[in-house]
């Protein structure tokens, strides 16, 4: 088994580099007279995954025979972030794990938070051409990839995504970002990123999207759905 | 964030010039040069009885800049009783935040209608009493000035990534451990008076690293200035997000107040030059300087630099060596007020090189 | 003059290449490396028909490129001022600090532009210039921090991708782009391919590569090309490269065989991806000949995958075999093993494992593919061992696992599940990149095991048997073969590897029923993992001690050895990093590899 290739965590070539441009950075901030800002690394790195009940989720899935829960985990980076990454069935043979992901962006709770935000986790706009082409082809590699013209919609608004086909199975990738926080999201939510990426057998774009056209979101405070805004 | 004399104001005042619209007058070789009478016709058309300076371009609205302004012209035109209604005006009405500083931003319906204060008119106001009080001989000017500048170093000035840098208000201008500055708020020749009073060492250091900043930060093919910049912790400057990326109405101060402070380093005004040069020459007459240049980007807006901006590009132009390249029309009977008040100032920086204006 | 290598030809017009690269060339004749200090003999540049100057020439510029230590430019400006003055000696003492000289001393601002303030320098000298309005900088000091802010503005927009910009920028100072500024040079020609003006950056690069006189030089640029140009245009750049206005001393040889290396990466890693008969019959027969030439045990691994996957089992037989005798590995092994067995030699695959059986997870799932496992009680397994090699077993041996897992769902489906073959679905799933159904299918075989049938009474706990409980199997040299249980709790750990559970697989390591092998492969893959992450965290002395302990358990792979290499290079232990980065370059040179020793090479020698 290919143990080594796998264990290692992926890191970007110039990683070295920007590091030492961020420690030059940091030590003249240090001699700049900002005292009392604390260099602390630590905290704004992504904690390791951990395993959490389904239970502990922030979503709940609509029961699905094809797409079950098979396992979910959680991580944290800094403070104001929370990752969920809920793995589910695939009836298929093709690689790459079905998959449901949550980004929780909160608000920093101190003006320390405030000023020592690690960099966002996802990105905004979440997908350009080119990162989504890049995506799906390694997501879906070998397969007839189309970006849906249509967005659709589920309960906390409008999503894009794009599908996957070959002659026996047919993918799809979702994704969406929530930042409606006047009407939508409580207070202390900054932003929910949802991306959603599933394979099954046969051609039904429709049944594979069912799940995330059907999940809740229970976060402590509530979300706003769609239709309690009488329509967007 | 409270944006001092900025993006809207100056955007209502783009609207108003038409490209080309200067190349329909008959065209000067050279700006007139400021004095008494050159005051006195400002003051007939921008001085209100009660002491206010009006931003004709922006809905008779008035402001510390304004003040600030006035107060400069009225003392290089020598007209005392002028000068101290303004400072009259500008002590009654907007010095009442309690901190010594002026608010900014004044309206005839609702009276002061942003306490925060913008820098620079602070700056032109304290600079002007200091002229004031040297001209008069009038201890009382210098005394209001000094208060005016401790108030500022108080509040204003801070230290970011080894340079002294002032902020363009009290509040509003850092973005976690990010300044948002403006370079045409290096008023260098305010500053430089600043530097001599007693305990001004700060302003020496506020002088040097304006240069350095304006050194630093040149973006887009004309390596123009932005109207507003941010510094961060590491002293890498960028463009500021939440204004308009753009050179422009703001910066296009920065010759000026460098000329005005006797510098004349050409790449200083090199890329000021370098924007006239290339639009001013050809075949609008030489009117067609674009008033924005958009950062990093480079796009050019289709409203024309005003009269007084022109003057200042005639004035960089001269700097950078590049020659007589710019024209500049009279000024309008309907001049507004930010153009009138740029193409005076400008007459006054070349008189003091000893360049024709 | 210093040295003329512009390309303003090329930035202002692409047509005027061939003037663009005369200059260029011309600045070559007799360039040589100059250690501060040593005594210069260089001819006057020829053709200066300018009078000398009256009295002292001025010596700022030169004391400028003595302190930063740059040679070249120290050895032009030197042959400059001896063309104005043919009298003239270079001073001995080029580095003792000067005197203010007449009028206004310029040292100052040269200090601050050899410090990299050059915003600073600019300040000083427009303050300078205010109180000295008659004073002028020289045309030098001028001259310098145009280049130097060039650099940087080309720097910054190519950093943030804004190509135009870097065209603008090299267009308004084209003297900032030169073989003495080759980062420079590659940051234009990117930005053309960037805009998709190809023919341009072509260009660019081969005025480089024809032109900068360095052997090192060139090859650095056929590997930076190789990202924006076609393979063709390649072949004729290093063609060029290799050829075009040699440099006395200089060895050309490895500007050829960068286009090999490229062209071999480019060759082999189609190979890992094609589908059996997409490569074409030249390009085969190229890559087979490089893999032979360089003896290339990985490049031969890859072949006989690739001929394993046609199920031409007597040529991939041939090239595991040739694999393993360059470089014996359990990957050349596992390889040979299922060839032999693909070619129905059953006994000769078992001798081809014989060396790793045991020691190599590999290893051992191969075998069971030459000896397919019976279920303990036989059901499911139904397939018999003198029937030949199952559908299962043919897929395995095939590397398809997609069809591994088709075949295992059809055979549940029909005669229910074993733990074996759970567990095989297992090691498909991990294969596929599934690990959270892997950990899930171990899991699953662990607990139906429980129930089947003991074989050999201990399989269910797995304890093993005869072995004393102090002395680690591993060290003792004698294999420990793992039971089913193990194998299953190795899956899972594994499959908790793959999904980044690592602190739960670290807190459960201890308890987890495995074989000492197993056990320190696992903990080794925790250390890598955890020695990636303490880099990103920007840890670099834990990178360092997490690293020293996993070499303790495993010799360390190349890829570990970049990140030692980066966090060296992050705690200011440049030299370190530098050997480290070498050490990785010289055995196999690659695109991580040369950033590396690229970084180190410029941080220790102020080369930006």
């Amino acid at each position: 088994m290919a143990v080594m290739e796998m264990a290692v965590t992926p890191f970007h070539r110039t990683a070295g580099r920007a590091a030492l441009w961020a420690a030059l950075a940091a030590a003249t901030l240090l001699t700049s007279g900002c005292a009392g800002w604390v260099r602390d690394n630590l905290t704004q790195s992504a904690t390791p995954w951990r395993r959490i009940q389904p239970a502990a989720l922030p979503v709940t899935l609509p029961d699905s025979r094809d797409f079950p829960i098979v396992a979910a985990r959680m991580r944290d980076t800094g403070t104001v972030y929370k990752t969920y990454n809920v793995a589910l069935g695939n009836p298929t043979s093709l690689a790459g794990e079905n998959r449901l992901t949550v980004d929780v962006q909160t608000l920093p709770d101190s003006l320390f938070g405030a000023l020592v935000q690690p960099p966002r986790v996802f990105p905004v706009p979440l997908y350009t051409m080119e990162t989504l082409t890049a995506t799906t082809r390694r997501e879906f590699p070998d397969m007839k990839v189309k970006v849906a013209d249509i967005a659709r919609r589920n309960r906390y608004g409008d999503y894009d995504y794009a599908t996957a086909q070959d002659a026996e199975n047919s993918c799809v990738l979702a994704w969406q970002l929530i930042t409606d926080h006047k009407r939508m999201l409580p207070e202390r939510i900054e932003a929910v990123r949802l991306e959603y990426r599933v394979c099954g057998v046969g051609s039904n774009i429709r049944a594979l999207l069912a799940p995330f056209d059907g999940l809740t979101l229970t976060l402590p405070e509530t979300i706003l759905e769609v239709q309690d805004l009488g329509g967007l | 964030m409270t944006s001092p004399v900025g993006t809207s104001r100056r955007g209502m005042l783009a609207g108003t010039a038409a490209l080309g619209l200067a190349a329909a007058l008959p065209a000067a070789s050279r700006a007139a040069p400021y004095d008494g009478a050159a005051w006195r016709r400002y003051a007939e058309r921008f001085l209100l009885p009660e002491g206010r300076i009006v931003d004709t371009g922006n809905k008779g609205i008035s402001h510390s800049e304004g003040q600030g302004y006035g107060m400069l012209l009225a003392v290089a035109g020598g007209d005392r009783a002028a000068f101290d209604r303004l400072w009259g005006w500008t002590q009654r009405v907007l010095m009442v935040r309690g901190d010594g500083l002026v608010a900014w931003r004044w309206t005839p319906d609702g009276g002061v209608a942003d306490r925060n204060n913008a820098s620079d008119g602070d700056m032109l106001i304290a600079w002007a009493l200091l002229r004031a009080a040297e001209t008069w001989q009038a201890e009382a000017y210098r005394t209001a000035a000094a208060a005016i500048v401790k108030a500022l170093a108080a509040g204003l000035l801070v230290e970011q990534a080894g340079l002294t840098v002032l902020l363009p208000g009290r509040d509003g201008f850092r973005k976690g451990e990010t300044l948002v500055l403006n370079p045409s708020y290096w008023i260098f020749p305010a500053i430089r008076a600043f530097a001599a009073l007693p305990g001004g060492e700060r302003w020496g250091k506020l002088s040097d690293s304006g240069l350095v900043l304006l050194s630093k930060a040149r973006f887009g093919g004309f390596q123009l200035p932005p109207d507003w910049m941010t510094l961060d912790a590491a002293g890498t400057v960028g463009i500021a997000d939440g204004f308009k990326k753009q050179y422009g109405y703001d910066a296009v101060r920065v010759p000026l107040y460098l000329a005005m402070d006797g510098y004349r380093d050409p790449y200083y005004f090199r890329p000021f030059a370098t924007l006239a040069t290339k639009f001013g020459a050809t075949k609008y007459g030489g009117s067609a300087v674009p008033a924005t240049v958009s950062l990093p980007g480079g796009t050019t807006t289709q409203v024309a630099a005003s009269v007084g901006m022109l003057a200042v590009y005639r004035l960089a132009c001269k700097l950078a060596g590049a020659g007589d390249a710019v024209t500049v029309p009279p000024l309008a009977p309907d001049e507004d007020y930010y153009s009138t008040t740029l193409a005076h100032l400008s007459a006054l920086a070349a008189q003091s090189l000893g360049i024709d204006p | 003059m210093t040295r003329p290598l512009l390309l303003s030809a090329l930035i202002l017009a692409a047509t005027a290449i061939g003037g663009g690269s005369d200059a260029w060339a011309q600045s070559n004749g007799g360039a040589r490396a100059l250690a501060p200090g040593v005594k210069v003999e260089v001819a006057p540049a020829p053709g200066s028909g300018s009078a000398p100057a009256a009295g002292k020439v001025d010596e700022t510029a030169l004391r400028y490129y003595a302190r930063i230590g740059d040679g070249e430019r120290m050895e032009a400006e030197i042959a400059r001022l001896r063309a104005l003055d043919p009298g003239w000696e270079p001073p001995k003492d080029l580095f003792a600090p000067q005197p203010a000289a007449t009028g206004v001393d310029e040292s100052p601002f040269w200090s601050l532009l050899s410090a990299g303030k050059v915003a600073e320098a600019r300040a000083a000298i427009a303050e300078q210039r205010r109180k000295s309005p008659s004073w002028q900088p020289s045309d030098k000091l001028l001259q310098e921090l145009d280049l130097a802010e060039s650099a940087g503005r080309i720097r910054s927009a190519s950093d943030t991708k804004r190509w135009q910009e870097v065209v603008d920028a090299a267009a308004a100072q084209p003297e900032a782009v030169a073989c003495n500024r080759l980062d420079n040079a590659w940051r234009l020609a990117e930005a053309y391919a960037e805009l998709k003006q190809t023919d341009r950056a072509f260009d660019t690069y081969k005025t480089i590569v024809t032109t900068c006189p360095k052997a090192k030089e060139r090859r650095d640029t056929i590997f930076k090309a190789s990202r924006h140009l076609s393979p063709e245009r390649l072949r004729e750049l290093s063609a060029l490269g290799a050829t075009a206005n040699p440099a006395t001393g200089e060895d050309y040889s490895a500007v050829r065989s960068a286009e090999a290396e490229l062209e071999t990466g480019r060759l082999l890693e189609r190979l890992g991806n094609a589908k059996p008969g997409a490569l074409s019959a030249a390009d085969l027969s190229r890559v087979q000949g490089i893999v032979r030439d360089k003896q290339d045990a990985d490049g031969a691994i890859a072949l006989g995958w690739y001929f394993q996957k046609q199920k031409n089992f007597a040529e991939a037989q041939g090239w595991f075999t040739q694999a393993n005798e360059w470089t014996p590995s359990d990957k050349a092994a596992e390889g040979l093993v299922l060839a032999y067995n693909g070619l129905g030699d059953k006994a000769q695959a078992r001798a081809a494992a014989a060396p790793w059986k045991g020691k190599s997870s590999r290893i051992d799932q191969a075998l069971k593919a030459v000896d397919p496992p019976r279920g303990p009680a036989g059901p499911g397994g139904g397939r018999s061992a003198p029937q030949g090699p199952s559908e299962l077993d043919r897929a395995l041996a095939r590397h398809d696992f997609a069809a591994c897992i088709s075949i295992i769902r059809g055979t549940i489906a029909k005669s229910g599940p074993t733990a074996a073959l759970l567990q095989q679905r297992g090691w498909c799933l991990l294969e596929l990149k599934r690990p959270s159904e892997a950990e899930a299918a171990f899991a699953e075989a662990q607990t139906l095991a429980a129930r089947e049938p003991a074989k050999g009474g201990a399989s269910a706990t797995g304890t093993a048997p005869g072995k004393a409980g102090s002395r680690s199997p591993a060290a003792s040299g004698l294999p420990q073969t793992a039971t089913p249980a193990q194998e299953n709790a190795y899956g899972q750990a594994i499959a908790r590897l793959a999904t980044g559970d690592v602190t739960g697989l670290t807190r459960d390591l201890p308890r987890a029923n495995l074989t000492a092998t197993q056990r320190a492969e696992i903990r080794a893959s925790l250390m890598a993992t955890e020695a990636g992450r303490a880099l990103e965290d920007k840890r670099y002395n834990d990178v360092l001690r997490l690293l020293d302990a996993r070499k303790e358990l495993e010799p360390e792979p190349r890829n570990l050895g970049i990140v030692r290499g980066w966090a060296l290079y992050n705690l200011m232990r440049f030299d370190e990093a530098y050997v480290q980065f070498k050490s990785i370059d010289d055995r196999l040179s690659t695109e991580e590899s040369r950033e590396g020793l690229s970084t180190a090479w410029k941080t220790i020698y102020h080369d930006w």
